[in-house]
């Protein structure tokens, strides 16, 4: 079993493993996100997605006013990133020919990240990461070593969903997003990364984030999608404590987020 | 102007390369690719499935994923086994080339699909990860056209950090309809052949490609006896929050990256740019080298091989270390008037490298620069 320390929590996101919001078949949030302070244009143009991505961000950089933006790293995890603009575009195209220049824009995966670099001003490295499973762990190590270069770092975690059978089906989709400030020394909590040989037993108070393979019985929280593990290590921030199992390929990760 | 020599002296935990790939449809090894850029050759043809649009396609339906395991498999050949190897691939459309069909029936009909493929850019990695038939984890990096640069920064931290031993670096792109009527819907598709950096330029085309670096700590391939290729220098991504989708006007983003990766090495003796053709880019990206980096040569790749979009800053590192290796400056192909004073290398030059810095700019407001270092004996170095 590998061990290592990373970083500690300062800050707290709270759109957690309870999904922050749901939407319905046609992309449309059902529940209003409050604007964090960018323009109002600016937050009418957003998808769901891109302002539950800011409201999260906005939402732990308001805890630490002092940081440098102008420095602060981003890690943006997602599976799947603006799905539905890539679905937008492509349905355009199918139907009149061409598809809006809007939509294409912000078919890339890195979009919500950009949006949090525009409207609230980070400007060091912004990154998007894509896990195959594994969105907290790959995090984690990601953070690990942009913590150490630059003292801090925001994690962002979300995804809108695929336009699996339940969209199409008319059923919500839950709309997960979840953030946090880590850094070298702050006064929050504790996170390790371990990369178990055999799959583990979940301690205390899991979530299971691995989304081919159901949760062992007792296991509180099963999330599916292959970067849910972020907001679902924010839960466990947010709950004091806790611990997110996560599987990519062959290998299985625990990030565990626990009081020093 | 000459720069001076570069000034660090190989150290143990230096990030190496010891293996290249490329997968381009003008060759399919670095030094073919290098041969044909040199040679001022460009691969535009009719686009694959569009041929009314033109684009630097690979014969057939190549899937992203195949392509990024030949990459992968050139850069690896070096080494006996491949199962701790850490892979982290950069990419932005990854396999939606090849089902785009299924979305295409599910646009055209909107019927329920429980199959319908999402994008799933993870896939070229997992594929890496199947074909090297290693057990460590993969990482899968999506920040537009800056995605090969950040793949390697990433895999650069991992090897630091002391997480993995060895990593490949992975970029790949194919054309697909998103992304070639995607750029036609902004108008920044280029009417015919893409010329950076020319006082005409009218746009850019795409490609498709791979591109891939094997990574090691020097001390690493020094005990297992790979042959360096070429030394990480330096690396920086910044974010010029400004605008989506459009560059800072005055390059203020790639400003901050170049010096940010400089802020302890010299000018470098060679600059591979982003270099889009597209006016607004390149205009950006000139003023930023104009101020930061004067006089140094340029050249940039997407005049013969498009913007291969995940792949592009991937390749232009394999060239960029190539031409350590080779010893020439490829041309920048298509250019015929120069739209900015800057040294545009306009054909192949034989000239003394001992590093090249490339930019990428992204989608979104992303800016990196990596710095590439020949690895010379000891003493070449200067103390």
């Amino acid at each position: 079993m590998t061990t290592l320390t990373c970083a500690r929590v300062a800050g707290r996101g709270t759109w957690g493993a309870r999904p922050a919001a749901w939407l319905d078949a046609r992309g449309s949030c059902t529940t209003e996100l409050v604007n964090p302070g960018i323009s109002a244009l600016a937050w009418s143009r957003a998808s769901p997605l891109g302002r539950a991505v800011l409201a999260a961000s906005a939402e732990v950089l308001d805890q630490r006013p002092d940081l440098d933006r102008q420095t602060l790293p981003m890690v943006w995890v997602t599976g799947f990133g603006e799905l539905r603009a890539t679905e937008g575009f492509l349905v355009g195209l199918a139907k009149r020919g061409r598809g809006r220049p809007r939509s294409f824009r912000d078919s890339v995966h890195n979009t919500a990240a950009s949006l949090v670099s525009l409207h609230l001003g980070l400007q060091g490295a912004v990154e998007t990461v894509v896990p195959a499973g594994g969105g907290a762990a790959t995090a984690l190590m990601r953070a690990e070593s942009l913590v150490q270069r630059h003292g801090a770092c925001l994690l962002v975690g979300g995804d809108d969903g695929a336009p699996c059978a339940d969209a199409l089906a008319g059923k919500p989709l839950p709309l997960c997003v979840g953030a946090a400030l880590v850094e070298a020394d702050g006064d929050g909590l504790h996170l390790d990364l371990t990369f178990p040989s055999t799959p583990p037993r979940p301690v205390g108070r899991a979530v299971w984030a691995v989304d081919d393979a159901p949760p062992p019985e007792g296991c509180p929280v099963w999330l599916g999608g292959p970067a849910s593990g972020l907001p679902g290590l924010v839960a466990c921030i947010d709950a004091g404590g806790g611990q997110v199992v996560e599987r990519s390929g062959r290998a299985w990760m625990v990030s565990t987020a626990r009081a020093r | 102007m000459v720069s001076p020599p570069i000034s660090t002296r190989p150290h143990p935990d230096d990030i190496v390369v010891t293996g290249l790939g490329a997968v381009t449809p003008l060759g399919v090894t670095p030094a073919e690719v290098h041969r044909a850029v040199c040679e001022g050759r460009h691969a535009f043809g009719p686009a694959r499935g569009a041929p009314h649009r033109l684009a630097a396609c690979l014969p057939g339906r190549p899937h992203a994923s195949t392509l990024a395991v030949q990459a992968a498999r050139q850069a690896t050949r070096h080494r006996a086994h491949t199962h701790d190897v850490w892979v982290v691939c950069g990419t932005t459309a990854s396999n939606l080339a090849s089902v785009e069909a299924s979305w295409w029936d599910y646009a055209a009909e909107l019927r329920p699909s429980p199959d319908l493929p999402p994008q799933l850019a993870h896939a070229p990695a997992r594929a890496v990860q199947d074909a090297l038939g290693s057990t460590a984890p993969t990482h899968s990096v999506s920040s537009a056209c800056t995605s090969g640069a950040l793949a390697i920064q990433h895999a650069a931290d991992l090897l630091r950090s002391g997480r993995a031993h060895a990593a490949v670096a992975v970029g790949v792109d194919v054309v697909c309809a998103l992304t070639l009527e995607g750029f036609a819907a902004l108008k920044l598709l280029a009417p015919g052949v893409c010329r950076p950096m020319d006082a005409s330029d009218k746009g850019l085309l795409l490609g498709d490609g791979a591109g891939a670096v094997f990574l090691e700590r020097r001390q690493t391939a020094e005990m297992h006896g790979h042959p360096i290729c070429a030394v990480l220098l330096a690396a920086a991504a910044t974010s010029h929050g400004q605008s989506l989708s459009a560059p800072h006007p005055e390059g203020l983003g790639l400003r901050r990256a170049i010096r940010e990766a400089l802020r302890t090495q010299p000018p470098p003796h060679l600059v591979v740019a982003h270099a889009t053709g597209t006016a607004a880019n390149d205009a950006a990206e000139a003023l930023a080298l104009a101020a930061e980096l004067p006089g140094v040569p340029v050249t940039a790749t997407k005049g013969a091989l498009g913007h291969t979009l995940g792949a592009a800053a991937m390749l232009d590192s394999v060239l960029a270390i190539h031409v350590l290796r080779a010893q020439v400056a490829p041309p920048v192909v298509g250019l015929r008037t120069p739209a900015a004073p800057l040294d545009l290398i306009q054909r192949a030059r034989p000239m003394a490298v001992r590093s090249v810095l490339t930019l990428s700019a992204a989608f979104g407001g992303g800016c990196a620069a990596l710095l590439w270092g020949r690895h010379a004996p000891a003493a070449e170095t200067m103390p």
